[in-house]
């Protein structure tokens, strides 16, 4: 079995209904992360340091018109630094992405703002909330250019591979299910993350909820990020997109 | 220029606009704030960016052939590269605690992680605070003091994994830089998670390599995997745990479990990289003096070990690079001078134009950076876990622990990878005793805490 199954199986949901990713569709994962340990006893007693999952933010993504490639998504991320407290700050990112529907999504162009907010109160800490930070980019051939923060100048960086996106991907790999490829992800629209190859990886057999679940894999791996796995249920939908860290894993998927 | 229909756009632009007319930097109270009488304040911006976990060695500049590191690169070729440079003590915690007070931690009390800083020393973030800085934090902190009693700016300042935090804390200080409106200079305490979530790796990496066609890939093991075994009894318990989640492992998992840390220095990188870029950018860029370095290292399967808390130099010695546009020279790799995390608050002080606190047991590195012709210290001191202490001169280093009659002794200069102790050959005996007399000295002149008995047995 996939070493991911061995720490998020209960995060993991059972759709039973049908969905149409080539339609419009609203999605919502959770963000689920590991961090922290903490020692359990085992069924022979034996104390083990186990890591521990929790919820530390939501992803949504709205797919409002079947006609072209565009998604609004949505990102929240909210944390503390240990286990049993509560979460101490929270940064959203909203955004729009507008993508080619090739193979991968690629980028043409997108906006974004991203804030980061305090949770008062939480333990002593005191907080300052950032000014919202607004950015926006495109993709001209092989060059992505992003746009000056009030009033900054313009960024241009030349792209080695087609440059793609979590959200854009979980669009695409349902209704591509794609051949091994090589990409750059632009991670949470801003930090380029270059050389990556998006590879299937087969299918495996997870109970879900109590139920024997097929799920289709596809690895998304290389320089300079940890290896996340994209898996696909019989029903066209990504139920789980699975790190080392964290896991985004679905809560509802609906066509509209 | 939007292809997107009009009805998303309209509604984009009615979320962006809810979300600006959010605050707009409100300070906390509780940190000293003090403006400062002169006119126009021309001192220099300070940035203290700092990563976590990552070893001196573990960088492509700096020839490791498992991980490449543009960003990291291209800052060591921007200033001053030190390649002697060793954190004061190689855990999260009392690491931390000496940068922001200067102090040992026999002194600051943080000797392990999660205590309380000693309340009456100065940090880095008030004393700046108090001598006219704007003071920001954004990142880890990991130090036994309340952030709000540092610092004015504190937008987050909880550490979850460096792999979804680490993009915050580069677009925290986006949004700081772009829309501060402060006259006076900023000092910016920036702390990035990664390559620490290697602490995930040994579960991960007792599984085999997914990925088989990759496996050529996987970093060969070290030359010192195989280790000198006669460590101090201190080190043998801790090496002992260590080995505990390995017993089953074969050489793949080894080399699984480095290539994910190789992976996470990289990812860190992508973040130093975006936010050198944009300070790079920013119109604060020639005014503002850099300081990058890292808490600890990490040993990678160096002596079949994995994370810190050991004088190894995997563990122990960190990157250290200052740069200064425009003031100070590009290029320069100072394979010389012994440098130590405790130089950091009295560079910032002298940089900043104002005295340090009395006690700092650092020294500026001003007159190394900007090539003064002036004395330097001849060894670097370090603590571990209460009880280890270690020197490093210009050849040797010595490591002794209180609760361990055996010690260590490594030619660093004929044996850097430390296979061989040298404590047990007779003709190093002088040495040994040279060097412990050297920690006896500086131990006589430190205001140390009294610590519990067993901690200072290696238990805490």
């Amino acid at each position: 079995m996939n070493p991911h199954f061995d720490l998020y199986p209960n995060y993991l949901r059972s759709f039973e209904t049908s969905f149409d990713p080539q339609k419009a569709f609203k999605l919502q994962f959770d963000i689920q992360a590991m961090r922290s340990y903490k020692m359990i006893k085992n069924d022979s007693g034996k104390w083990i340091n186990t890591p521990q999952v929790r919820k530390e933010g939501s992803l949504s993504i709205h797919r409002p018109d079947a006609a072209n490639g565009v998604l609004k998504v949505e990102q929240r991320r909210f944390w503390s630094t240990w286990l049993d407290q509560e979460p101490a700050t929270e940064q959203i990112f909203k955004a729009l992405v507008s993508y080619n529907q090739d193979t991968i999504g690629s980028l043409k162009q997108w906006e974004m703002t991203y804030t980061t907010t305090p949770i008062l109160p939480v333990k002593s800490f005191k907080f300052n909330a950032l000014a919202p930070l607004r950015k926006a980019g495109r993709v001209e051939g092989n060059r992505m250019i992003t746009e000056g923060v009030n009033g900054a100048l313009p960024h241009e960086q030349i792209l080695d591979t087609s440059l793609s996106s979590l959200y854009s991907l979980i669009e695409r790999i349902p209704v591509i299910r794609p051949e091994r490829c090589q990409l750059e992800v632009l991670d949470d629209l801003t930090m380029r993350r270059p050389g990556l190859s998006l590879r299937p990886v087969g299918t495996e057999t997870v109970d879900v909820e109590g139920q024997a679940t097929n799920l289709q894999g596809w690895a998304l791996l290389g320089p300079a990020m940890m290896p996340m796995t994209f898996w696909l249920d019989d029903h066209n939908r990504i139920i789980a997109i699975i790190g080392r860290n964290l896991a985004y894993t679905l809560v509802s998927a609906t066509n509209i | 220029m939007y292809s997107t229909n009009s009805l998303d756009r309209r509604d984009f632009i009615k979320l962006a606009g809810a979300a600006t007319a959010g605050s707009f930097l409100t300070r906390s109270f509780a940190a000293p704030d003090i403006q400062t009488t002169r006119g126009e304040d021309t001192r220099p911006n300070l940035l203290f960016l700092h990563v976590d976990q990552l070893s001196y060695a573990a960088i492509s500049a700096h020839g490791d052939p498992f991980v490449n590191t543009p960003n990291l690169d291209k800052f060591a070729e921007q200033g001053f590269n030190f390649s002697k440079s060793y954190s004061p003590d190689p855990i999260c915690c009392p690491a931390r605690s000496c940068w922001v007070t200067g102090r040992y931690s026999s002194e600051h009390n943080v000797v392990v992680n999660n205590r309380p800083l000693r309340e009456e020393l100065p940090d880095y973030g008030q004393w700046m605070g108090q001598n006219g800085y704007q003071t920001v934090h954004i990142g880890k902190w990991h130090v036994g003091r309340p952030l709000h009693e540092s610092f004015q700016l504190i937008p987050h300042n909880t550490h979850p994994q460096g792999e979804y935090g680490d993009n915050l804390t580069a677009l925290s200080f986006e949004s700081f830089l772009t829309s501060r409106n402060d006259k006076r200079p900023f000092f910016a305490n920036i702390g990035l998670m990664n390559p620490h979530d290697c602490g995930n790796s040994g579960r991960n990496a007792q599984h085999p390599f997914p990925y088989r066609d990759m496996l050529d890939e996987l970093p060969t093991l070290p030359a010192n995997f195989d280790y000198d075994l006669r460590e101090p009894e201190h080190l043998k318990t801790i090496h002992k745990q260590s080995l505990g989640m390995t017993k089953a492992w074969q050489e793949e998992n080894w080399r699984y479990a480095s290539w994910l840390y190789y992976r996470l220095v990289e990812m860190v990188d992508v973040n130093v990289g975006y936010i050198l870029d944009t300070l790079e950018r920013s119109p604060y860029h020639k005014n503002t003096m850099i300081i990058l370095t890292s808490d600890h290292g990490d040993n990678n399967t160096h002596h079949r070990m994995f994370f810190k808390n050991n004088f190894y130099d995997r563990s122990v010695r960190v990157p250290m690079m200052v740069a200064f546009p425009g003031q100070l020279e590009t290029g320069i790799k100072d394979d010389t001078h012994l440098v130590s995390g405790l130089d950091i608050f009295p560079t910032l002080c002298d940089y900043a134009e104002i005295e340090a606190p009395v006690v700092q047991r650092g020294a500026s590195l001003r007159p190394l950076l900007e090539q003064a012709d002036a004395p330097w210290r001849k060894e670097v001191f370090a603590q571990s876990n209460a009880a280890g202490r270690m020197v490093v001169d210009e050849q040797y280093k010595f490591v002794r622990y209180s609760d361990s009659i055996v010690t260590q002794l490594f030619d660093l200069e004929n044996d850097p990878l430390e296979t061989k102790n040298l404590s047990f050959d007779s003709d190093h005996q002088p040495t040994c005793k040279r060097l412990s007399q050297a920690i006896d000295t500086l131990e006589s002149t430190l205001d140390n805490v009294e610590l519990p008995e067993h901690m200072l047995k290696g238990k805490s």
